[in-house]
């Protein structure tokens, strides 16, 4: 089937962590191209581009643009960099995000300011640089990385959670305000994913998972690279705007 | 100085391409918000595009800062509630039709409410100037 992503420009955050760097594969393998943002050392990405030698894919077709994602100048600098080289952004992976597992009472003041920045603040920002630039061609689709704890769960992530949740309303929001522009913004709510974050809470707690979720196991990284590429893709997902898909073996059906 | 009718044209086929208008509903002395029902988010675009096109930057407040500018020590705006001596620049800015909007009491937040296409024309030609082009 083709989702008609060749020659896209798009860009992805968090690049270098497990499910980030699939995205950037399954972009990659539909044709686009494809610009990890990324914090250095550019190393993190060898395992990218010795993934895209293995597959025939051209070294030119990963543009990596080192960027941090909390500071708003080298955002700007970064959007700058792609619109200056390919005159515009097809679509937007705010994928970035991470969390320490710790209960409410004990977060300092410093992790919960760190984790918003990160998990809410850099997707708003950087969404608003892109968006800017969408609103030329009046086209664009942007994809918000969110999490099933949005809306359930997250016991121990109370943080995170809570950005993932202001993430999910900042979605619809933008997509009410966007719509009329040609720009679809949308997220994917992956549950538990086996990656080195989620490690600690599979091993502890996957029985109880299998037991809330019909699928009966943990969701893997590749399974979420889809419901990504169908969002953005206009001839796929053209008419679907503000909506988030869950990929989690339906654990938020409440077993 | 940029010539008014050039910066007229570029501004009007931005008006057609950002808020989805006619340019035969396009007049000079038409307010952008109340008279050719450009919202919030077309307003944006407009100005985005406006800048891209003059390669220029206006900002959120641009009006009222150009309008201080010009009054020096006198005050633009006392609380929010521009002054007799701010709505007499303003005018300059907006255009004499425009006149009966600008009562007492009009507050900063309401200046986008009076933009016209010329105020519009005018912000671009003063920011050309600005740059000394």
């Amino acid at each position: 089937m083709d989702l008609k992503l060749r020659n896209k420009v798009v860009i992805i955050t968090g690049s270098t962590g497990a499910i980030g760097l699939e995205i950037c594969k399954g972009f990659l393998h539909e044709g686009s191209m494809v610009v990890p943002f990324y914090r250095p050392p550019l190393s993190k990405l060898d395992g990218l581009f010795a993934w895209g030698k293995e597959n025939d894919i051209e070294k030119s077709r990963i543009y990596p643009v080192c960027v941090e994602l909390d500071s708003t100048a080298s955002l700007q600098q970064g959007v700058d960099e792609v619109y200056s080289k390919f005159n515009g952004i097809d679509v937007l992976v705010n994928n970035a995000g991470w969390t320490v597992e710790k209960p409410f009472l004990a977060i300092t003041d410093e992790e919960w300011d760190e984790l918003i920045r990160i998990n809410l603040t850099a997707v708003a920002r950087l969404s608003r640089l892109v968006i800017k630039i969408m609103m030329e061609r009046k086209k664009g689709s942007i994809i918000n990385i969110s999490s099933t704890v949005a809306q359930m769960f997250g016991r121990g992530v109370s943080v995170y959670a809570a950005a993932k949740a202001a993430v999910n309303r900042l979605t619809e929001v933008l997509a009410l305000e966007m719509g009329k522009k040609g720009i679809r913004v949308n997220t994917v709510c992956p549950g538990v994913i086996h990656t080195p974050m989620s490690g600690p809470l599979v091993d502890r707690l996957s029985k109880h998972i299998f037991e809330r979720t019909p699928m009966q196991r943990i969701g893997e990284t590749a399974e979420v690279v889809p419901a990504v590429l169908f969002l953005a893709s206009e001839a796929m997902a053209s008419f679907i705007t503000g909506q988030h898909l869950f990929v989690n073996g339906g654990v938020n059906l409440g077993l | 100085m940029a010539d008014f009718n050039e910066v007229y044209a570029e501004v009007k086929k931005s008006l057609v391409a950002s808020c989805s208008l006619n340019e035969e509903e396009i007049a000079l002395d038409k307010t952008l918000m109340e008279d050719l029902g450009v919202d919030s988010i077309d307003l944006l675009d407009l100005i985005f595009s406006v800048e891209k096109k003059f390669s220029i930057s206006i900002e959120v407040g641009t009006l009222a800062r150009l309008a201080a500018e010009k009054l020096q020590d006198v005050p633009f705006e006392i609380d929010n509630v521009i002054t007799d001596e701010g709505l007499q620049v303003l005018k300059d800015f907006i255009g004499d039709s425009q006149e009966q909007r600008l009562r007492k009491g009009l507050t900063v937040h309401e200046i986008p409410l009076l933009l016209t296409v010329r105020s519009l024309c005018n912000l671009v030609i003063n920011r050309l100037a600005a740059d000394g082009r």
